[in-house]
């Protein structure tokens, strides 16, 4: 697994993840870093571009719901981006929904 | 075609996850399941390996054994481990996020079934061909 942490000098607090190949456990740290320092920049909206994703688990998945509940309780955004229909298929069943298209 | 029952024998170290699911995917394929389904299935078997390699112990010869086969027309996997699942203090840094994958894996499936012996513990997962 891979990702960048991108963002935009337009809009502070707006930081994209974009995370590419296998999700697996052996993901799940470089997953949690990337968010916790979206977060320690002071991310008010969070969007995760999974269209690279050829595999995601209940651990990167737990990550994800984690940032979208923070997100929620301090009044920000929480967006997963993504066209794979298995991974948005797997993402549903715990009612993340993820947009087609790029952040 | 799958053949009856087929096994691998895994190290238990996480870095083998993948080789789990490209045997699962594999098995998946040959079983003739679709494409959905299919990685339903990896999926599950993704969950359930992770467990046992988190949870579980490997047999005295460090391995985690996975079988698939088909069995009255639907794929059928099991994992075992040889943990007697005397749970110690939770770790300090232990993901809450694992604790998910067992209903990941009812979601996903259409049987699961977790049985905890004295030697261990058997995990199998069924998935049917979707109605066509």
């Amino acid at each position: 697994m891979s990702y960048i942490l991108g963002h935009s000098a337009a809009t502070p607090g707006w930081y994209v993840i974009t995370v590419g190949g296998e999700c697996d456990m052996n993901a799940a740290p470089s997953l949690s870093v990337a968010v916790v320092a979206a977060f320690r920049h002071g991310a008010s909206t969070i969007v995760v571009d999974l269209n690279e994703v050829t595999f995601i688990d209940s651990t990167a998945i737990g990550i994800l719901l984690a940032a979208r509940e923070r997100l929620r309780r301090s009044g920000g955004t929480f967006e997963v981006v993504c066209s794979v229909p298995a991974v948005v298929r797997v993402l549903g069943i715990v009612g993340v929904e993820a947009v087609a298209g790029v952040p | 075609m799958l053949a009856s029952r087929e096994r691998l024998d895994l190290k238990a170290d996480p870095g083998e996850l993948a080789t789990a699911r490209r045997f699962a995917d594999a098995a998946a394929a040959r079983f003739g399941l679709g494409d959905q389904e299919r990685y339903e299935f990896t999926f599950a078997v993704n969950e359930a390996v992770s467990n046992a390699m988190e949870h579980g112990h490997p047999s005295p010869d460090g391995t985690i054994c996975i079988h698939v086969a088909a069995e009255n027309g639907a794929l059928v996997f099991e994992v075992e481990d040889h943990g007697t699942f005397a749970p110690g203090p939770p770790a300090i840094d232990a993901l809450p996020e694992r604790g998910r994958g067992l209903a990941f894996m009812a979601a996903t499936m259409d049987e699961v079934d977790v049985r905890r012996g004295t030697s261990g513990t058997v995990v199998r997962l069924c998935k049917r061909r979707a109605a066509a």
